[in-house]
């Protein structure tokens, strides 16, 4: 799972308390992927049980602090998981999709309301994306503003294909009839 | 509020025979100077013929557009002729640039046809040359030049006579992703770095996007309409 490995590399970096993590995070992979400090710490408890990260108290004395620092057993496992290809396809579990699956084709303007309105909404999260990353284009390219722009990017193609398919949906849908006497289209 | 181009009640009516075909049916729209508008919409929807009628390369059935105050129907054909020389910039999926000329020979040639080949206009040409990245390219033929750069040399190409308004017709229609990209900034660019007032037909959601506000066109009408400037959606894809 991701979130473990996202931490992992975080700490491959340098050794950070919670809050830092978190942080981190949220720069990485800010906007699209929530992770909140519950995750953060249950995460860590795992690592920790699992002996791939440590708590240690860094700092000198009298103002030290504690952060996690990952193990070379952590190390190893964060590199082998880096260069190995996700074995399972990316699931479709939206919530649009329970939601379609339990309404009535033949309600066909609630259907077509309910795809309209997701369809507007992916688009505005899609301008707001794109928003961010015309500001990258302005920065003088480094690592990180590539990495960012490019899980932008990610975002911004997996929006347009969900809204592809609700256009896709909204056509059919508006088509469709079950007695075959309405064959007219335009 | 003053707009820059006003869309009054415009309808389009083709007729073959008896048969006629409502290409647009009764569509307003305003834009603000400096605006950058997305026009959406499937295939048949009016997208095109609102495109055309904005560049005063047709004229409405009935209603009127005003770009900068001036109302297209109350003009002649040659009135019409010299707005789209001096008002309106065109980008095209296809380029359209003159396979003879060089990239700046094509980004002047507007200049040249609407007599305003001036010292003040030519330095403003070559700012936009720069702007647009195409210093280096100068001097080559389209021929010569990605579909990226030509799509450059379209985008200056449009600049340069400083319109009212830029119709961009599917800009990155024929380009791959990555350089659609690049093509799109640069259209930002030109929105945020001379105020350009911007109207992109496309059908991709990726290019519309980068419009500050989305018309979606369908059966000739305006089917939905969203601000998304402001926009900031704390929801999670």
């Amino acid at each position: 799972m991701s979130v473990k490995h996202g931490l992992l590399g975080l700490l491959a970096k340098q050794p950070q308390n919670g809050y830092e993590l978190k942080n981190s995070f949220d720069e990485i992979a800010g906007g699209f992927w929530d992770v909140n400090f519950g995750q953060i710490y249950t995460t860590i408890d795992r690592l920790i049980k699992d002996g791939l990260a440590v708590s240690v108290s860094e700092g000198d004395e009298g103002a030290e602090r504690r952060v996690y620092q990952i193990t070379p057993k952590g190390v190893k496992e964060f590199k082998d998981w880096l260069v190995k290809p996700m074995v399972k396809v990316r699931p479709l579990r939206d919530e649009i999709f329970v939601k379609l699956a339990f309404m009535d084709p033949l309600d066909k303007e609630a259907m077509l309301q309910l795809l309209a309105e997701q369809r507007q909404m992916y688009l505005a999260k899609m301008a707001e994306l794109t928003r961010k990353k015309y500001l990258l284009s302005r920065q003088a390219a480094n690592r990180d503003i590539l990495m960012t722009d490019l899980l932008l990017d990610a975002a911004l193609f997996h929006a347009d294909a969900d809204i592809k398919w609700f256009e896709h949906c909204e056509a059919k849908i508006r088509d469709f009839s079950e007695n075959e006497d309405d064959e007219e289209r335009d | 509020m003053k707009y820059k181009v006003e869309v009054r009640d415009v309808a389009k009516v083709y007729k073959r025979g008896k048969t006629e075909f409502r290409a647009l049916d009764g569509i307003s729209l305003m834009i603000k100077g400096g605006e950058f508008l997305s026009i959406m919409g499937p295939s048949g929807s009016g997208k095109s013929t609102l495109l055309h009628l904005l560049g005063a390369l047709d004229k409405p059935t009935s209603g009127d557009v005003l770009i900068d105050d001036i109302s297209l129907s109350s003009l002649s054909d040659d009135d019409l002729s010299q707005i789209r020389r001096e008002k309106v910039g065109f980008i095209f999926q296809q380029f359209n640039l003159l396979p003879t000329l060089t990239a700046c020979e094509n980004v002047l040639l507007p200049l040249k046809i609407a007599g305003q080949n001036t010292p003040e206009a030519r330095s403003f040409a070559n700012e936009v040359i720069k702007a647009v990245g195409l210093a280096k390219w100068c001097d080559h033929l389209p021929e010569e030049l990605s579909g990226g750069q030509m799509q450059r040399v379209g985008i200056a190409r449009a600049l340069v006579i400083k319109p009212a308004l830029i119709l961009a017709d599917e800009p990155t229609g024929n380009l791959d992703s990555k350089t659609g990209e690049e093509i799109l900034n640069l259209l930002k660019d030109c929105q945020e770095r001379f105020n350009q007032t911007i109207v992109m037909v496309t059908h991709d959601a990726k290019a519309a996007a980068y419009g500050g506000r989305i018309v979606r066109l369908k059966d000739g009408r305006v089917d939905e309409e969203m601000e998304v400037s402001g926009v900031n959606l704390i929801s999670n894809l």
